[in-house]
């Protein structure tokens, strides 16, 4: 029966696609990518245009989507897909374990030019699908006022997870500061918590595959990122007044400090200007080290593309030097995927941002293997849960990786 | 119909396949697009539930999914490691249901009711005023209302002004239960409740969780939903009132009636059909409710807000692990749902069956 | 049979001064009060909306409920791109400065927004006219038709309604594909050119209209189809009003229906696409370009509204036929 529906649905295809084809010159290449800020969507409109400009043989059609994860997983459902689109380090396994991706094996401009843990987020077994384009790190945001209220010294490149917590403690106890402000704003996410848990030296598998999650390293990172709230010197964004998110708590000034991404900058610069604030590299772990997370996309080859070589050919004018300087010198909240455009970006966008291109050293992409789904679910439900001091780390972090080990069984 | 019209003695054989052709005929255009583009689509994703497709396999691929039978209605309903998820969804929907269905029917009516009198001045106004939350984004009503319920906001200001002692709810992401609350109240938590509660688990979700009531951020959504609606099931309201005779009211007010007897005897009971339309109507929207919950939800209030239909979109469109399959299973299952409780519902309340009395 | 639409004023007026005689001082003070508590409630977020959307995004941030603009212009970024207005600047208590820097922003950067607005207007009216036929048609014949399945398609149309719509989206997709519909107009009629609840409603005011009338027609020798244009609906226009409402409102508003069907080519797009567009997504939304165009596209919807609400007035179209 499956046979006779994917038949039907092949040949219903191949006919309506059949009158499509006609002779031509130009080659059309279908491109997509979901809609960003309206400055990005402009820069990527002038990309695309001096790519054609440079290829006149090559006609690009940019589709700019309004609810891109929804469309383009229709149209790779219907196997009728674009010829280049963008892909997030989320959806990047499950798209290549579905076939949609080309292997840029051989087709990818100075790969050695990109940051390694980037092109390691879209890499399966040494072979590279997908080229970064751009990403984000989490580094530390602090209050300057705040800070100088409570008679608290900036975070320095020395600065310990202790230090950090014994700044939350003075400002939040400070009579000089406000009621109702806060030391840290922890936001219930394990995109910000897992940081803390790279940066005390675990993963969260071993070799073996089993799961080191509830590590003593790990379960420490929690409870270090989760005492802020359950001793009362943080609390989560949405107890601070509502907000919707870290960065506008601490735009608020309800928060002295916050773990947040590069894409806060403009958020701040635009929505409060008279925020005295600075940033900070992430604070040192027992282990001596830093962990923070990069958040990534690339540009892909669809595999069903019937013009691979003009395809490739404009992924890599837009991941190239080039796309990496126009990228850094636009001056957006994303940073440029190639090392070599990293002083143009801090030029463009100010040399205080310099913790996050740091990061970049010893940042780690986030991503569960594909077939973790129902990890990830109680992964976030516990993480919810202990943030809001309802469970202990050591009982969520036992749970979930017995959830892990399961699943790990299963597949071998 | 045939029995009791003054057309009755016409009808014979030829006048009834007349009649046949004619209702085949009217409903047909209708009917054609609701079975290419709603009907047969369902039947797609029946089918699909009975696989293991990601959703993102290309379907001209040789082989995009593998024929799992009943696994994925076995993996939520029964035995699967989220089947808690799905009882947990399906409980605090059907607390949404009971909460928003009779809430807005009933405030719906009395708007209707009075906007529709003779003596106002400035209905346009009111009406379209009413209206006003249909029409407005949904994006700025998410925006607004995070604003207007935030721990700041105007809605603890309010209620604080009125009663000092007041502590702030965060009515956007409590997760404590309403019906739990209330119980606090009278000193019973799940600390102190009766053992039988807390320890009989039904589908991983012990009895003491399953009377928990709508959750006070699922209020606050709930709220929303009231508040949306309350604008169309008015129009329906309207568009009613006018089929009732003027000379039902006048008699009415000669016989002596007050106003309070003439809406319970009379306008009430014209009424009936309507409002057993929009109960049935807002039974079957509010059962399937996902835009007020993607609008208001936060990370933290995930469990506590979480629908059905919000868990079939999240099973689906899930970034790293996209299970087209099972959210077919989860649709299917929904829609049986709500199925059998229509037609208990209509059962329990009366039929309203005008083409056969 | 014209003259059965007549008297509906007439009977009307006559009867109102006894009608109100002891509740009509009382009862319209709690009438008011209930009315304008309720509106004020429903109107309160669209005048937050409309005086957001004259202030710059700090001003929105921190300072929302300030809703009284002053005489006093001004600009959110200085000409050098370098000074932003702060919120404190712009806000002082209830009254904030107005600038038009959200509209401007969104009206400059959208060279398609006239196309865009006449796809919505064509959508909105095309869909409108298609169900107020093709609803009204299939309510009449569910409602007084006696034909085999009258019953079973009744269950069919409701069942429609109970169809969770996310999970339609894929297979609507893949089917318009097939059929070559994606990003036509005629896709996008013919896929919501008649709706389940526009059915039902009609299907249920159908019910409430008394029956001799039509079958008066009917045993003229008039045909069901004549009677049905001539004498049924003019008498259904107060249903016809709301359906028209609720569907000119829908398509105005659709946003995930023209998603799957005009979704993958930007020049079929309607506001509630573009606008999303505009503004962009993420985490750093640009509330000054969201609340624009919210309010670009809530204007004409509540005008349209206004209008057409006028139709509900009260008194029976057909009262004189009991009379």
């Amino acid at each position: 029966m499956r046979k006779v529906f994917v038949l039907a649905l092949a040949l219903v295809m191949a006919i309506s696609m059949s009158g499509l084809v006609a002779a031509q010159d130009t080659v059309t290449l279908q491109v997509w990518t979901g809609s960003s800020s309206d400055a990005e969507n402009a820069a990527k409109e002038a990309q695309i245009a001096a790519f054609e400009e440079a290829n006149p043989n090559i006609d690009v059609e940019l589709l700019i989507s309004p609810d891109y994860g929804t469309q383009i997983q229709a149209s790779f459902a219907s196997g009728d897909y674009p010829d280049v689109f963008t892909v997030g380090q989320f959806d990047f396994p499950s798209l290549l374990d579905s076939g949609v991706l080309m292997s840029g094996e051989g087709m990818i401009e100075n790969p050695e030019g990109v940051y390694p843990s980037l092109l390691d987020a879209f890499s399966s077994e040494g072979t590279a699908y997908c080229v970064p384009k751009d990403f984000s790190t989490l580094a530390l945001f602090y209050n300057k006022d705040l800070f100088d209220a409570a008679g608290v010294e900036y975070p320095t490149a020395e600065w310990t997870w202790d230090d950090m917590y014994a700044a939350a403690e003075t400002i939040a106890n400070s009579d000089a500061v406000a009621d109702g402000v806060t030391g840290f704003s922890a936001a219930a996410d394990r995109n910000r918590w897992l940081g803390f848990l790279y940066g005390n030296g675990v993963d969260i598998a071993g070799e073996d595959g089993m799961s080191t999650v509830n590590s003593p390293e790990a379960v420490a990172a929690l409870e270090f990122y989760s005492s802020f709230t359950t001793n009362g010197v943080g609390a989560r964004p949405s107890d601070l007044e509502g907000s919707g998110w870290n960065g506008e708590a601490f735009g608020r000034g309800l928060a002295a400090m916050t773990i947040e991404g590069n894409w806060a900058i403009g958020y701040l610069e635009n929505d409060f200007p008279e925020l005295n604030w600075g940033v900070a590299e992430v604070p040192l772990s027992p282990a001596g080290e830093r962990g923070t997370l990069t958040f990534t996309e690339c540009w892909a080859v669809g595999a069903s593309t019937e013009h691979p070589e003009e395809a490739w050919a404009l992924v890599n004018f837009l991941t190239g030097e080039a796309g990496a300087m126009s990228v850094a010198t636009a001056g957006f909240g994303v940073m440029p995927a190639r090392p070599s455009a990293a002083q143009a970006w801090l030029d463009a966008r100010g040399a205080e941002y310099e913790p996050f291109v740091s990061g970049a050293e010893y940042a780690v992409a986030p991503v569960f293997p594909l077939g973790y789904g129902d990890f990830t679910a109680a992964f976030d439900e516990g993480t919810n849960a202990v943030i809001a001091g309802e469970q202990t780390p050591q009982e969520f972090l036992d749970e979930v990786a017995e959830i892990w080990n399961e699943i790990t069984e299963e597949n071998m | 119909m045939a029995t009791q019209t003054a057309a009755a003695p016409m009808k014979n054989s030829n006048a009834k396949l007349q009649e046949a052709i004619s209702g085949w005929g009217f409903i047909l255009p209708a009917f054609l697009i609701l079975f290419v583009f709603m009907i047969l689509p369902l039947f797609v994703a029946g089918y699909f539930s009975l696989t293991d497709w990601n959703g993102r396999r290309p379907l001209t691929s040789p082989d995009p999914f593998e024929l799992v039978g009943l696994e994925n209605y076995q993996t939520l309903l029964v035995s699967g490691r989220r089947v808690d998820d799905f009882y947990n969804a399906l409980k605090n929907t059907v607390y949404y249901v009971a909460g928003v269905v009779p809430t807005q029917t009933a405030i719906a009516l009395v708007l209707a009711v009075i906007v529709n009198q003779r003596w106002l001045k400035g209905r346009g106004f009111f009406r379209t005023a009413f209206y006003f939350p249909s029409i407005t984004s949904s994006i700025v009503v998410s925006m607004i209302f995070l604003f207007l319920f935030s721990n700041t906001g105007p809605v603890n200001g309010a209620i604080r002004a009125l009663f000092p002692g007041y502590q702030n709810v965060s009515w956007l992401t409590d997760n404590n239960g309403l019906i739990h609350n209330f119980f606090g109240l009278f000193g019973v938590t799940s600390r102190t409740a009766p053992e039988f509660l807390t320890e009989t688990e039904i589908f991983r979700i012990s009895l003491w969780e399953w009377i928990s009531g709508p959750s006070v951020a699922m209020f606050t959504i709930m709220v929303l939903a009231i508040w949306t609606t309350i604008g169309t099931m008015m129009v329906v309201y309207l568009a009613a009132l006018q089929n009732i005779p003027s000379h039902v009211y006048e008699a009415a007010a000669v016989d002596g009636a007050t106003q309070v007897q003439i809406f319970r005897k009379i306008t009430l009971p014209l009424l009936r059909p309507t409002t057993f339309f929009v109960v049935t109507l807002g039974l079957i929207g509010t059962f399937q409710v996902f835009d007020q919950v993607y609008m208001l939800r936060d990370e933290q209030t995930r469990e506590s807000t979480m629908s059905v239909a919000y868990l079939v979109y999240d099973t689906a469109f899930n970034l790293s692990d996209p299970r087209m399959g099972l959210a077919s299973a989860t649709a299917v299952t929904l829609f049986i749902i709500i199925f059998v409780a229509t037609i208990l519902q209509r059962r329990l309340v009366g039929g309203d069956r005008p083409v056969d009395q | 049979m014209t003259a059965v639409a007549q008297p509906a004023a007439a009977a009307g007026t006559s009867g109102d001064g006894r009608f109100f005689f002891f509740f009509r001082r009382i009862f319209p003070f709690i009438g008011y009060a209930i009315l304008i508590f309720v509106a004020f409630l429903e109107i309160t977020p669209f005048v937050l909306t409309l005086a957001n959307s004259f202030k710059c995004d700090p001003a929105i941030t921190s300072y929302p409920a300030a809703f009284i603009p002053t005489f006093n212009m001004v600009q959110c970024v200085t000409d050098d791109g370098a000074g932003r207005l702060t919120a404190a600047e712009q806000v002082n208590g209830a009254f904030f400065n107005p600038t038009t820097s959200g509209y401007d922003r969104i009206l400059g950067q959208g060279a398609n927004l006239p196309r865009w607005a006449l796809n919505t207007v064509l959508y909105a009216v095309a869909v409108m006219v298609l169900r107020l036929i093709f609803d009204s048609l299939a309510g009449y014949a569910l409602a007084r038709l006696r034909f085999p399945g009258n019953r079973f398609l009744f269950f069919v149309v409701l069942g429609v309604l109970m169809i969770p719509g996310v999970v339609l989206l894929i297979p609507r997709f893949l089917m318009l594909q097939q059929l070559g519909l994606l990003n036509t107009y005629w896709g996008y009629y013919l896929v919501l050119g008649a709706d389940a609840f526009g059915i039902l409603l009609m299907k249920q005011f159908f019910e409430s209209v008394p029956k001799e009338i039509e079958e008066a027609a009917f045993v003229d020798g008039a045909s069901r189809v004549t009677t049905f244009f001539r004498i049924v609906l003019p008498m259904a226009t107060p249903a016809l009003v709301a359906l028209a409402i609720f569907s000119f409102q829908g398509q105005w508003n659709n946003f995930m229906d023209a998603l799957i069907i005009v979704g993958t080519d930007q020049s079929m797009y309607n506001l509630p696409l573009g606008l999303t567009v505009l503004r962009g997504s993420g985490q750093d939304i640009q509330y000054d370009l969201v609340l624009a165009g919210s309010v670009i596209t809530t204007i004409p919807m509540a005008i349209i509204f206004f209008v057409f609400q006028r139709y509900f007035v009260e008194g029976v179209s057909y009262s004189g036929l009991k009379g």
